[in-house]
């Protein structure tokens, strides 16, 4: 273990000097299971990666893509391209507003995309759809809404527990030296400087498998 | 000692990922449990068992995960791990033969032939082929805080649309906990420290009273946090979140600013399995001739360069020591000055991956040692003690939403959403739906069906892994990674195909309930 690059392609260890058989040497070696690559459904799924980034995969079925391209043939439209449109949401349940974001054009082989919105704490969804070449958007698939998370300390105070801001700061600022009136800026850059430093996940994998060693 | 004026938790999160190959003799993937026990749990236990003997007032908490908790106890796994050892001592024996005109080296094949004969003493002997019974008796003993971890360390945040799924990974690790150490657990380590607001909820439905969470967890929680990482904090589900202290994490975890970079420790890279000649070497490395670590190496870090000079064990005995002093020194004046700033008595929270101990860096668990005997002897103004029993100091704590985080690189979700691991997710969803689905459909399922959906659940389970996802950003040990996903993938819709025909494969089903023979007592419906 360690030196991972020694054995990466060697999962099965045949020892040639074993000959007495494994306690269970009856099961059947591993079978191969074919995997699908899609599962006729018609949906597009969003996940958060981090405050700046969303992640989207899609499935459209055939019979729902027919059906929207018969109607837009129907209404005397001209198709123009596949889109994944993107909204941000603004308020709860009946009183919830969508607002354009941005728009990606779609190839016909994409089914999944990293959706860069930009600002964190803010709540999203994304639709696969059709763009007519007047402008006309048809839906084939509208994605659960998703919130990125916020990237900086709240300003919101619980009234129970206020201290002072000078206290507060002088508390995060342990290690950065003497607090000034810039600490808030230093500890957030301490943060964030702790967050990219890399490879604190790693049990027996490895300790810097994903940094390279640098911090 | 005295009235302390805060408080150290140090917390160490022991996981592996599920992997039991009994259709093959040998199997090198075994061999990470292998590993693990030797150079890490078995130390922890020795050190623990020390400590206790010599009545060393200390606190700690450590996460077992479900998969670990499971193969600890598998006989299979057990016996394999002592042909292991068997195989370790063999080695060691001869290398002190072979190194006895060279004084330096031949010390040290001895300490390693010493500590497999201990090592054998510790697992057979003094606990019975049974490590969990070990943490057990800590935990009894008002010691150690053992907690839990998710079924198989699934990654919650990226499951987060399907609920039933997440309190299956919460639920099962509940009942196996309870299952070996004879009550509920009182906490949890959220598998790569990562939380989505909400998800204390079903903690809270669980009877969970903590988690953790990573630093910007709660810096970049709502309401702005009054103490910083320095106190629990209450979500409205009434669970606990307590967040992970940069300073003390960063002086243990980090090989270049921390601790392990100290050029006397002992080199990892540096092993008998790549050093010696292989005709030498064949019979203890993998068993198709590839030149595998061994455990036994001679080497000291001794500085960037190629050259590595020979470990000199009393030498890194001592730096152990000093950096416990060290360590000691800075949480007194880390206590110190947040108390003055605080309201109530700081808390630190220090948590660490269990493997880092001994494993990466060897003198780990001297360090962790020498360690909590000074705290007890040599100060008075920190005490360690365990998020379970601080909780108990005060009648109110104060309230917050934290915010989603993992200790992941950059702080989120990336390391296991990446462009080469993201097609596992529209898998996992999908039979996650299936599941959830099945479990309903089939609300008092007998005899066969009953067992075909317990087996769904458990490959839905060991499809979720967030090691799979890990391994493959890693790039290391990829493909085993991969083949496991598709396995348990392919598994599950193939035996969810047979319950939906009622056309159900008992070979396959037998075949994979003794192969994957985790979660014995599992029952589906927990997804409906």
């Amino acid at each position: 273990m360690g030196n991972s690059d020694a054995v990466k392609d060697t999962n099965r260890n045949e020892d040639a000097e074993a000959t007495s058989q494994s306690p269970e040497a009856n099961v059947c070696p591993a079978r191969v299971f074919d995997i699908p690559q899609s599962y006729g459904d018609n949906r597009i799924t969003l996940m958060v990666r981090d405050p700046w980034t969303v992640y989207s995969y899609w499935e459209i079925s055939k019979d729902v893509e027919g059906g929207v391209r018969g109607q837009i043939e129907r209404d005397g439209l001209t198709v123009s391209k596949s889109v994944l449109r993107v909204s941000e949401v603004s308020g709860e349940g009946d009183d919830s507003e969508e607002k354009k974001a941005f728009e990606i054009t779609l190839k016909d082989w994409a089914d999944s995309w990293y959706l860069h919105v930009g600002d964190p704490g803010k709540k999203w969804v994304a639709e696969v759809g059709i763009v007519c070449e007047t402008g006309e958007f048809f839906c084939l698939a509208k994605s659960n809404p998703v919130s990125t998370p916020t990237n900086s300390m709240s300003d919101v105070c619980d009234g129970d527990w206020m201290g002072s801001d000078l206290l507060y700061y002088k508390m995060l600022s342990y290690g950065l030296g003497e607090s000034s009136f810039e600490v808030r800026e230093q500890v957030d850059s301490h943060l964030r400087k702790w967050l990219f430093s890399g490879g604190m996940t790693s049990g027996m994998f490895g300790r810097e498998s994903l940094d390279g060693g640098k911090e | 000692m005295n009235d302390p004026k805060g408080y150290l938790a140090l917390v160490l999160h022991a996981h592996l990922p599920f992997i039991r190959h009994p259709e093959h003799e040998t199997f090198l993937e075994e061999n990470w449990l292998f590993e693990a026990i030797q150079d890490t749990y078995i130390p922890l236990i020795e050190v623990f068992d020390r400590l206790i003997d010599d009545g060393v007032d200390f606190r700690m908490t450590v996460s077992l995960s479900p998969t670990l908790l499971n193969m600890l106890r598998d006989e299979l796994l057990v016996s394999r791990y002592l042909k292991h050892l068997d195989k370790l001592t063999t080695l060691a024996r001869m290398e002190v033969e072979r190194t006895k005109s060279d004084e330096r080296v031949n010390k040290l094949s001895v300490m390693y032939l010493e500590r497999y004969t201990r090592a054998k003493h510790v697992f057979s002997e003094k606990y019975n082929n049974d490590l969990v019974s070990a943490f057990k008796r800590f935990q009894d003993l008002g010691k150690v805080e053992v907690i839990t971890c998710c079924a198989t360390h699934g990654y919650l945040p990226l499951m987060d649309l399907y609920k039933p799924a997440i309190k299956a990974q919460v639920k099962v690790a509940v009942d196996t906990y309870a299952e070996m150490f004879g009550k509920p657990p009182k906490g949890i380590w959220l598998p790569e420290c990562a939380y989505q607001p909400g998800h204390d909820e079903i903690l809270a439905e669980f009877g969970i009273s903590y988690f953790f969470v990573e630093t910007h967890g709660i810096m970049f929680g709502t309401p702005r946090p009054r103490y910083g990482v320095h106190s629990p904090y209450l979500c409205d589900s009434g669970v606990a979140a307590f967040g992970r202290d940069m300073e003390s994490s960063k002086a243990v975890w980090s090989s270049k600013e921390g601790y392990p970079g100290d050029h006397s420790y002992r080199e990892y890279y540096r092993d008998l399995g790549f050093d010696l000649d292989y005709d030498y070497i064949k019979p203890f490395i993998n068993g198709d001739g590839t030149r595998i670590n061994t455990g036994i190496k001679y080497h000291r870090i001794t500085g960037d360069s190629d050259f590595k000079d020979i470990y000199d064990r009393q030498a890194a005995m001592d730096t152990a020591d000093s950096h416990a002093g060290n360590f000691v020194f800075n949480r007194e004046k880390q206590i110190e000055h947040l108390s003055g700033l605080m309201d109530r008595k700081p808390i630190i929270v220090s948590p660490y991956d269990a493997e880092l101990f001994g494993h990466w860096w060897f003198e780990g668990p001297e360090w962790l040692e020498a360690f909590l005997r000074k705290m007890d002897h040599d100060q008075d103004t920190v005490k360690t003690t365990t998020p379970g029993e601080y909780l108990e100091l005060y009648d109110k704590y104060p309230v917050m939403k934290p915010s989603m985080s993992s200790w992941g690189y950059k702080g989120y979700s990336e390391v296991w959403l990446d462009g080469c691991n993201d097609w596992i997710y529209r898998h996992l969803h999908k039979i996650a739906e299936l599941m959830i689905t099945a479990a309903r459909e089939h609300e008092n399922a007998t005899g066969m069906e009953k067992r075909v959906l317990n087996q769904m659940a458990r490959e839905l389970l060991l499809a979720q892994s967030s090691d799979w996802a890990f391994i493959i950003k890693t790039g290391t040990f990829t493909e085993y990674a991969v083949n496991r996903t598709r396995e348990h993938i392919g598994r599950f819709l193939a035996l969810h195909s047979q319950l939906k025909d009622g056309n159900i494969d008992t070979g396959m089903l037998e075949d994979a309930e003794k192969k994957y023979n985790v979660f014995k007592g599992i029952d589906y419906s927990i997804y409906a």
